[in-house]
């Protein structure tokens, strides 16, 4: 099955190759028709290569007309017309010979077209522009965004229109390109004379007869949100007849930049000025053509980046000219020829960016950020490096079709012939259909960028478009993977499986790289120091003085200061998060800073997509062991340097073969090597025992309590319902055992008429009444189980046994366990009150809202301990349900989970009639705890670059040597965390990276490993660390500490090491880097969320004191920040508020053609609840409904379905399906928010005056309770111990 | 020349601190095995080797855990007999490892009737190389003292 469960990924592969027969077919077809006219396909096929081979000199010739016309600038429509037929011979050319060849191929086909395109529109459209002085910058800047417009529109289509297919089609890198690209085609042929571009169009229709249906969608978004550029248009339009010959040369180097693949990242964000950096691409494309072009490859040191990025896009520049001069030459006389057509696209185009703002279009979801950004920058012709570095992001993905493949085609079309379409598939079952980085990275890379923000005052409008983007970003990135292969997504494939091309030419040089090119495509990254004196993190920021810290939209993970390919290749920060994304170099550094360093992982989070890699021999650095990642060097073909501990390792033979494409001797274009998160089938050398069948046992506590709590039924019905949904495979088995004061278990041997019960009386010493037959397989024994299943929840409900013998039952399941190991899922309601493993009350009632010392956080026995290290050592995890009204010892009974890599679940006063939103959230929980994914036997080992060094784990796990974490099993919901020292200066280098490889044995008895890898840059002064905290992932890391310290030392200890880590950073970062009078409270602007984090952290029920607390909720909420993810923790700590009666499709997002309104992050302090409004608490695991007593009733009627006020119940958990639209917006909000977290939260609808307000007002933190101060006291507070 | 309760004192605490020696010797070894985990990664990984390996640990942790209050127990054994010899000296330079260890014992996590060596915190490397620091520390004390209990008794035997 797929990574991702079995569900998605079997169906995939069929359609895909089903496309991409039809594909292959339907480009080598057209290319052919194209190039030969009239002529047969099959001749043509022929004529494809020899056609290329002449490309070759036609460029040659071709080009000095070409560019004599840019330098010259005026050559007329006649010179260009001249020139149709010669670019039109390049064109079929260059689409026959990619089509033969490289899977990416025709994707770049299409985009060459699409190119001169954009030419055309934006010659039209920007000739307004063009006219200033600036023209030939502003020209130079817009490519990069038209051409995230011109991409724009095939995003949608692949997310809105058909996401099941595409996800599909997305398998592979070269399919997830095509699909962009069609699009792209569909559009030339929209815009140009069909009879010209008569080629794409068949392309068009035969490959994707979707993408016309795509193409009238953004046209119809357009008409109905009509853009600030619009206007522009007729303007343009006489303009572009006007400006043609002009727009030629103006645009062209524009195109070349576009063409150039990742080098136009880097020739972007050069600090030359772009009027000679175009010059230089006219001189190159006049002179230096041959000779350049391949010289970016041979520079290798670091310091020549300029140098190479500049060759580097000439060199691109020369390549392309062949094909874009044609292009640009002819579509230009298109254009006049057709001009009443080329209007209507031109705005299609731009609607993307309009739209990005008026987010209801189907675009939306899309594009998030580079629409918004540049918008403003076409308007505002200013801020263009900001621009600039969204457009790299997105152009530099797109290019590499033109700057690499063109290189390929032109040296390798002898050997291309039929590989194209075969390659795919082989490609297919090894990738398991996946690509996940990128999107991943498209779905994080909108949040940290800072550039709009930067700069408020001069650019008013991005300012407020800005955020959305990142907003609109976040549930993709998490929820909605589905949706987000935005136009990034569409973009990287090509890039994975592109950009570290340039095989024949630059080859592994491309990672030496690296290190150098990071300075520069930093400089206009907006996180860069070079640039600007102080980047966008480190703005001082007076905490006392500003009101409203917490930004409208969720907080970003900053992403670290890597150059734009390292940047897309790292791995996505939903899995993998470090608290300082710049390392300090020296423990000193750090000691300075006073910030934790540690690691914050998530390696098990449901993947959309993942690469999945079956090879025999799985690449590892001979001397620590590290897998093969994408950032070690190749110092040539045959060797690697490992990024960890820098030994050189040959690669091996089998290595060499890249089946991706079908060639020898491209080891860095491996999939290993192009994505950061991978999973690999491991081979018979990693494991010695066969992998174990997935195993369930259910130990369910039946005494008098649980009866009348309820949950039997529930459970079986959930059970019943997920039976055949349980991940595993034909060996699944799965096993029964109650228990009272006595302990049941359930012989469910095949052949059996009914469920036979055996019970164990002897609790002293528990033994198993028969071997074999508890634990059955699944689907032998179904019908057996299924009775059982049945008739459990009625079976004690006579019992008067009050006792409970938990201990026994465990250790009786720990035995039956032994032989295979699995999971134990334990429901207890009670304190354990028989046998071994029995405990006392500890809890002091009086106690509760003590604020001096909180004891009995720690496990009173050590019972359970034991019991889980056993269970550990025979690979079963067990899993603790609480579900109890009275104190149950959870610091205790929590052990068993806790060392054996469980997972606890507690439902405080459970019961199912009594308390329904419990016995809901229990039904829901369960159902995703059966279904989700599971991995076994497991074991996590995370690596770190030389100099560095792990202490201190937190989560679920035992820690079976310095670095293994031993995890009997891993479920796709746990979080854990790393806390990090430097030992050695890291001066020597400037990356390091971490990584984690997680070896587990799947459902479906598969043994795996997945791993990831990060890069973060080290730096070496205090200013560059404070710029890189990641706020969320200290907090998180500090919470974890906390717990630590809490339960060793005291709560007290715990609170006071929260508040002295404020101060200390703050102190320290005032002290040493800040140069403002020390009066104010500055913190930088990275830091800004932390006191008011760390002040949430202390309201926090695992922390909070003063306020009653019962114990059991306390150690839940401790067991949850071990134990949870960041995201699902942050929320815990930091609730979202929002208000929730004036819903508006302003800056919405499209999920599954539903829109969901996207209202803005309200701070938690009573001052923003206003009585007439009704807003939305989203605390993670439970969301709270605040209906304000002077509430509309308008909005009470349409979404309570109440009258007024007054009606409205006290207890009100669900909101009902009403068939208005505020009904409709805030269902959709609140499903969305609900899908976004594995574990459903319960809604409590919450009266103002209503009891149960409390429980709602205990989450606004920034308010001063009578225990605790409130945010700004906080900070005097703070600033007081600064001063001290 | 006098066999004074002092001298009797130092000569029993020589034969002791010789234990003692011994004990931080073992504890230095046993930590340097819960460290080093000396299979091959794949072999680590492999779910045998996790119970074997498993099984070690703990046991390891069962003898440090027993060796704690032994060590203890006689390190206050010396300190009550240089109070009673009235060895005020010897007193001091042993003082602030008896407060050492009163605080190791009485400041265990809350309410667990296990002292430390906990196999789950043990495994954790900063608890790990406390651990070992500790012992090597403790060590190098136990061994001068030992000298010096040696000194002691030849000066009290002689002295008087």
């Amino acid at each position: 099955g797929g990574p991702q469960g079995g569900s998605g990924a079997p169906p995939r592969p069929a359609p895909v190759r089903g496309r991409k027969g039809v594909r292959a077919g339907a480009w080598a077809g057209p290319g052919v028709g194209a190039g030969a006219g009239p002529a047969p396909p099959s001749s043509i096929e022929c004529h494809g290569v020899s056609l290329a081979h002449s490309d070759l000199n036609l460029l040659g010739s071709s080009n000095p007309p070409a560019s004599a016309s840019q330098v010259a600038g005026t050559t007329g429509p006649a010179q260009n017309q001249m020139q149709v037929p010669s670019g039109y011979g390049l064109h079929h050319q260059n689409y026959i010979a990619p089509s033969g060849h490289y899977s990416q191929g025709p994707g770049k086909m299409t985009s060459l077209p699409l190119d001169t395109q954009r030419e055309d529109y934006y010659s039209g459209l920007y000739t307004v522009p063009t006219q200033n002085v600036v023209t030939p910058s502003t020209a130079h800047q817009q490519p990069g965004a038209q051409q995230m417009y011109g991409r724009g529109p095939p995003a949608p289509h692949i997310a809105g229109s058909t996401p099941g297919s595409f996800q599909g089609a997305a398998s592979s890198a070269s399919h997830l390109h095509m699909s962009a690209s069609q699009p792209h085609s569909s559009f030339v042929n929209h815009y140009n004379s069909p009879a010209m571009y008569s080629a794409n169009s068949s392309v068009a229709s035969q490959g994707f007869p979707s993408t016309c249906g795509h193409y009238t969608m953004s046209t119809v978004s357009n008409t109905a949100y009509p853009s600030v550029s619009y206007p522009s248009l007729p303007a343009g339009d006489p303009y572009g007849q006007m400006f043609t010959s002009q727009n030629a040369p103006t645009v062209r180097p524009v195109t070349d930049n576009s063409f150039s693949g990742q080098n136009t990242a880097i020739s972007h964000p050069s600090p030359l000025p772009p009027p000679p950096s175009q010059q230089h691409h006219q001189q190159q494309s006049l002179s230096e053509y041959s000779t350049l072009s391949w010289s970016a490859a041979g520079l290798l040191s670091a310091q020549d980046n300029l140098v190479r990025n500049h060759t580097g896009s000439l060199a691109a520049a020369n390549n392309n000219p062949a094909n874009t001069v044609a292009d640009s030459l002819s579509c230009p006389v298109m254009q006049n020829v057709l001009p009443p057509k080329s209007s209507p696209v031109a705005p299609t185009v731009l609607s993307s960016a309009s739209s990005a703002r008026m987010p209801p279009t189907a675009n939306q979801p899309v594009e998030p950020v580079a629409s918004v950004t540049q918008p403003s920058e076409l308007l505002q012709q200013k801020g263009m490096q900001y621009g600039d570095y969204v457009n790299n992001q997105a152009s530099s993905a797109p290019t590499p079709l033109s700057s690499t493949s063109d290189d390929e085609e032109e040296e390798e079309e002898d050997e291309e012939a039929g590989c194209f379409s075969q390659c795919p598939n082989t490609y297919d079952p090894l990738e398991g259909g996946s690509l996940p980085q990128v999107l991943l990275f498209s779905a994080s890379s909108p949040a940290p960028d800072p550039t709009p923000e930067s700069d408020p005052a001069p650019a008013p409008a991005p300012a407020p478009a800005a955020p959305q983007p990142s907003k609109l970003a976040k549930p993709f990135g998490y929820g909605y993977p589905t949706l987000q292969p935005g136009y990034q997504n569409a973009a990287a494939p090509l890039n994975a499986g592109l950009q570290p091309g340039n095989p024949v030419y630059s080859g592994f040089q491309q990672y030496p790289q690296y290190p150098g090119m990071n300075q520069l495509s930093s400089s206009l990254g907006g996180l860069s120091l070079q640039s600007s004196p102080q980047p966008e993190s480190l703005r001082p920021v007076n905490l006392t003085q500003e009101r409203n810290i917490l930004p409208t939209t969720p907080v970003w993970a900053p992403v670290p200061n890597l150059n734009l390919e390292l940047k897309k290749l790292n791995c996505s920060p939903d899995s993998f998060r470090c608290t300082l994304t710049n390392i300090p170099q020296t423990q000193a550094l750090l000691n300075k800073a006073k910030l934790p360093l540690g690691l914050l992982l998530h390696p098990f989070r449901d993947l959309t997509q993942l690469p999945v890699i079956t090879s025999n021999t799985i690449v590892r650095c001979r001397s620590c062991r590290t897998y093969i990642n994408p950032f070690v060097s190749f110092i040539d073909q045959r060797r690697w340097k490992c990024n960890l501990c820098y030994r050189v390792n040959d690669v091996p033979e089998e290595f060499m073969y890249n089946p991706l494409t079908r060639s020898y001797g491209e080891p860095h274009k491996r999939p290993e090597v192009q994505n950061s998160t991978v999973e690999f089938i491991a081979s018979s050398d990693y494991m010695l025992r066969p992998p174990q069948p997935a195993v369930y046992l259910f130990v369910l506590d039946v005494s008098h309590n649980a009866v009348e709590a309820g949950y039997l039924t529930i459970l079986c019905h959930s059970l019943l319902e997920n039976l055949d949904k349980l991940p595993g495979d034909s060996r699944t088995r799965i096993g029964f055992m109650t228990f009272d004061s006595t302990i049941h278990f359930y012989n469910l041997q095949e052949g059996l008429s009914q469920p036979q019960m055996l019970i164990v009386s002897d609790i002293d010493d528990v033994f198993l009444p028969t071997p074999d037959s508890l634990l059955v397989n699944l689907y032998e024994s179904k019908e057996l189980i299924k009775d059982l299943l049945n008739a459990l929840p009625n079976m004690f409900t006579n019992t008067r046994e009050t006792h409970s013998a938990l201990g026994p039952a465990l250790q009786a399941a720990f035995k039956l366990m032994s032989p295979t190991g699995g999971r134990v899922s334990v429901f207890q309601t009670q304190l354990p009150s028989l046998g071994a493993g029995l405990l006392q009350s500890r809890e002091d009632p009086n106690q509760r809202s003590s604020t001096k010392v909180v004891q009995h956080l720690g496990p009173a026995t050590d019972f359970y301990k034991k019991l889980a290290l056993d269970c550990s050592g025979q690979q079963t995890a067990v899993d603790l349900f609480l579900l109890s009204s009275q104190y149950s010892d959870l610091a205790s009974l929590a052990c068993m989970s806790k060392y054996s890599a469980g997972c606890i679940y507690y439902y405080p006063s459970f019961h199912y009639t009594h308390n329904p939103s419990q016995a809901e959230k229990l039904q829901k929980d369960l159902k995703r705890y059966l279904t989700r994914k599971i991995g076994f036997e497991a074991v996590m080992r995370i690596r770190c670059t030389k100099g560095l060094s792990m202490h201190t784990f937190h989560g679920n796990f035992f820690v079976r040597s310095t670095d293994l974490l031993s995890l009997a099993n891993i479920n796709p919901d746990a979080g854990f965390a790393v806390q990090l020292s430097i030992e050695e200066s890291l001066t020597d280098t400037s990356l390091v990276c971490f990584q984690t490889a997680l070896l587990y044995t799947s459902s479906k008895g598969e043994r795996r490993i997945r791993v990831h890898t990060l890069c973060s840059p080290v730096v070496s002064s205090l200013a560059d660390v404070y710029a890189g905290v990641d706020v969320q992932a200290a907090i998180c890391l500090l919470a974890n500490m906390a717990v630590d310290r809490s339960v060793s030392s005291s709560l007290s200890d715990a609170r006071d090491a929260l508040v002295n880590a404020v101060v200390d950073s703050l102190s320290a970062y005032g002290s040493t880097v800040s140069n403002l009078q020390h009066s104010a409270l500055v913190a930088p602007s990275s830091l800004k969320l932390f006191p008011l984090y760390v002040l949430a952290l202390l309201k926090q029920k695992a922390f909070r004191t003063g306020t009653s607390t019962r114990l059991d909720d306390r150690v839940y909420a401790m067991c949850q920040i071990k134990s949870q993810p960041l995201v699902h923790l942050m929320k815990m700590i930091h609730p979202n508020l929002y208000r929730i009666d004036r819903l508006t499709d302003e800056g919405a997002v499209h999920v599954n053609d539903r829109v969901v309104p996207q209202p803005p992050l309200q701070k938690l302090s009573a001052e923003k609840l206003t009585r007439e409004g009704a807003f939305l608490m989203d605390c993670g695991s439970v969301f709270y409904i605040w209906i304000g007593k002077g509430c509309d009733n308008n909005f009470i009627e349409d979404v309570l379905g109440y009258p007024n006020f007054a009606s409205i119940p006290q207890k009100m958990t669900h909101l009902p399906e009403l068939d208005t639209l505020s009904s409709e917006r805030a269902r959709s909000f609140i499903t969305w928010l609900r899908d976004s977290r594995p574990l459903s939260p319960v809604l409590h609808v919450v009266k103002d005056e209503s009891p149960a307000k409390t429980e709602f007002f205990q989450h606004l933190i920034e308010d001063r309770t009578e225990a605790a101060f409130s945010y700004y006291e906080f900070l005097l507070h703070v600033q007081q111990q600064i001063c001290k | 020349m006098a066999f004074t309760f002092a001298a009797f004192c130092y000569m029993l605490s020589l034969v002791l601190c010789a234990a003692l020696i011994f004990f931080a010797i073992w504890h230095i070894i046993a930590f340097d095995e819960l460290r080093t985990d000396f299979k091959s990664p794949i072999d680590q990984c492999n779910p045998v080797h996790a119970r074997e390996r498993l099984r070690n640990i703990e046991r390891i942790c069962f003898l440090l855990r027993k060796l704690v209050l032994p060590e203890y127990s006689i390190h206050s054994l010396f300190c009550i007999m240089f109070l009673c010899a009235q060895e005020w000296l010897t007193l001091g330079l042993n003082v602030p490892l008896l407060f050492y260890h009163v605080w190791r014992y009485f400041h265990c996590p809350a309410d667990s009737s296990e002292l430390a060596y906990d196999p789950p915190a043990v495994m954790n490397a900063d608890t790990l190389s406390y651990c070992q620091k500790e012992a090597w520390c403790k060590l190098a004390f136990y061994l001068l003292s030992f000298f010096y209990y040696l000194y002691c008794m030849i000066y009290t035997l002689v002295s008087s």
